[in-house]
């Protein structure tokens, strides 16, 4: 049974309509791709799943939990773990501190600890910094800790919402090498790019997102190779 | 050793300077009027750092914060002058009178904040600056229709009670409450709320429930000098606590360093100083305000986060770098947050 299913979803802006019915499912340990362009409805979509925005119909259902009239912060506690577009870091907080935020509804001390030394394992970079002022990161460290701290919030599920985004290759080499440590590691993820190459690369299955409804879906490997993925968003 | 010389020294400096004040007193370079300006500016650094915790470690936009002071004022004094005699107070109960009268105004205060807070701070920035001074509109004009309390006219015949030992005290309480708050786990949340309330949320931090939590420990703070306010005035009326006395505190915290316990304090201080000690100017007194708002330009074109934007004397800051340990006192079980249940 999916994880993660969303059914007939619709979204509003005001009188916009930003996802307009999008139906999709996500397994256990799967990481699932949304692609397509600007303004497809992507981020929506994520903002949705973890209740910072309304939905206007449809039903999300997560563990067997309506997610819909859910507030965001029950939905964390469910495990969801959400890596918001553009990083968000606490910049006027301490690396440390930020992290420390991610494990704010985990009681269990031995996980939290064993949750800290993961993060630092993925990214030694963090553990170097620990007492610096998360706003006086580079971008590429940002967005690290921006991955820690989802990783301390111990979620079954991570939403990630473009993390290449405005970062050197290298760095996103780095940060992709550590997602699917991340699932590796039992978190299933749910991965929002606009580089649909890299997307379609780490993900085993792809939704293709155009003006708020879902127009191609299917295997990975299989998009890679659509005609109709290539033309719009490989480049080919 | 550090660490206890360092809780240890700042009473005993403020005992130092209260002593000190006293010395000048009887050797007259002080006089009265000295006294009575430092303990407005002590009133003053009350409401400062509280509405920092608001304004400055929230990240919200709190307008209307005389609003609170008021209803400190208010309640407080109708303890003391309506219920237990006022002047005539029987000299024994002044003293308990007298505390159990700030609490009470503060409690109000926090009651009001509460009732205010739950439905407004689900507003945010511009929108909710509205509703704060729209709030202290509310209570200014409310007050003033309340015939028993005076009305329009005010209120007379508070007795003095608050003195320069008592402000230091509560001085004093409300730096260590106020750090101790600002770096617990509810100013951690605090603070992530001001830098980024989406992420915040994401992280599964009950949003309203810490602005609100910040909103209620400010009014009280507010409340306690309001209520130390009436007792050194002796008098009150409504229109003390307009726009403008809120206006007032902004740009104390703001010339301070918003986000800066110890900006505050300065800022209250030094701002609530400056326009009396301009007095001595002589013909060019009526200058003086003009003066005052060149300084006030000068700090702000200098020093653009505010005199102490974001930085802290040691006093008033609780280490947050040290490696792991922090990490283990925040695991507190006492301090865990229900917030999963």
């Amino acid at each position: 049974m999916a994880m993660l299913e969303v059914k007939d979803l619709q979204v509003s802006y005001g009188a916009i309509a930003a996802v307009r019915g999008v139906s999709f499912d996500l397994n256990q340990g799967e990481i699932i791709a949304l692609i397509g362009a600007n303004g497809a409805g992507k981020s929506t979509i994520l903002r949705t799943i973890s209740g910072l925005v309304k939905s206007k119909s449809g039903s999300i259902r997560f563990a067997d939990k309506e997610l819909t009239k859910t507030p965001a912060h029950k939905i964390v506690a469910l495990g969801i773990a959400h890596v918001p577009e553009g990083r968000h870091v606490f910049s006027g907080l301490t690396v440390l501190e930020n992290l420390k935020l991610g494990a704010t509804l985990q009681n269990d001390e031995a996980r939290k600890e064993e949750n800290l030394k993961r993060v630092f394992s993925m990214f030694p970079r963090l553990e170097e910094r620990i007492t610096q002022k998360a706003g006086t990161l580079s971008g590429g460290e940002q967005q690290m800790l921006a991955l820690g701290r989802a990783i301390m919030t111990d979620g079954k599920l991570m939403l990630l919402d473009e993390p290449s985004m405005g970062l050197a290759p290298i760095i996103v080499e780095e940060i992709f090498e550590n997602i699917l440590r991340i699932n590796k590691n039992g978190t299933s993820i749910l991965l929002i790019e606009q580089n649909a190459n890299l997307a379609l690369a780490v993900s085993s299955r792809a939704y293709v997102l155009e003006n708020g409804i879902i127009t191609i879906e299917g295997d990975s490997k299989e998009l890679l190779v659509d005609e109709r993925v290539k033309n719009a968003y490989l480049g080919a | 050793m550090k660490n206890k010389l360092n809780s240890i020294l700042p009473p005993v400096v403020l005992v130092l300077i209260y002593f000190l004040i006293q010395l000048l007193l009887s050797k007259k370079i002080l006089n009265p009027y000295h006294i009575q300006i430092l303990m407005f500016a002590c009133v003053n650094i009350m409401l400062t750092v509280s509405l920092n915790i608001v304004n400055g470690f929230t990240g919200q936009f709190c307008i209307g914060h005389a609003g609170f002071m008021s209803l400190g004022a208010y309640g407080s004094a109708i303890i003391t002058t309506m219920l237990f005699g006022g002047m005539k107070m029987d000299p024994n109960l002044r003293i308990p009178v007298f505390l159990l009268s700030l609490l009470v105004g503060g409690i109000l205060a926090a009651i009001v904040g509460f009732l205010i807070g739950l439905p407004t701070l689900k507003i945010k920035g511009d929108y909710l600056a509205i509703v704060t001074l729209a709030f202290g509109e509310i209570v200014r004009s409310t007050l003033r229709l309340i015939e028993p309390i005076g009305a329009a006219r005010g209120m007379i015949g508070i007795p003095k009670i608050t003195n320069l030992a008592w402000m230091f005290f509560f001085v004093m309480i409300t730096l260590y409450i106020t750090r101790n708050f600002v770096y617990s786990r509810y100013g951690r949340a605090s603070i992530a709320i001001r830098d980024n309330e989406i992420a915040a949320d994401a992280m599964g931090i009950n949003t309203t429930r810490y602005k609100v939590i910040a909103f209620v420990f400010a009014a009280f703070i507010a409340g306690v000098a309001g209520g130390l306010y009436a007792h050194l005035m002796t008098f009150i009326q409504p229109d003390s606590f307009s726009f403008v006395k809120s206006n007032e505190l902004l740009v104390y915290l703001y010339a301070g360093g918003s986000g800066s316990i110890t900006g505050s304090v300065l800022g209250a201080l030094v701002l609530t100083i400056i326009p009396e000690a301009l007095r001595f100017l002589g013909n060019l007194t009526n200058w003086r305000i003009v003066i005052y708002a060149v300084i006030l330009v000068l700090i702000m074109l200098y020093k653009p986060s505010g005199l102490f934007g974001g930085k802290e004397i040691s006093f008033l800051r609780i280490n947050r770098d040290s490696f792991r340990k922090p990490f283990n006192k925040f695991n507190d079980p006492k301090l865990a947050d229900k917030q999963n249940s």
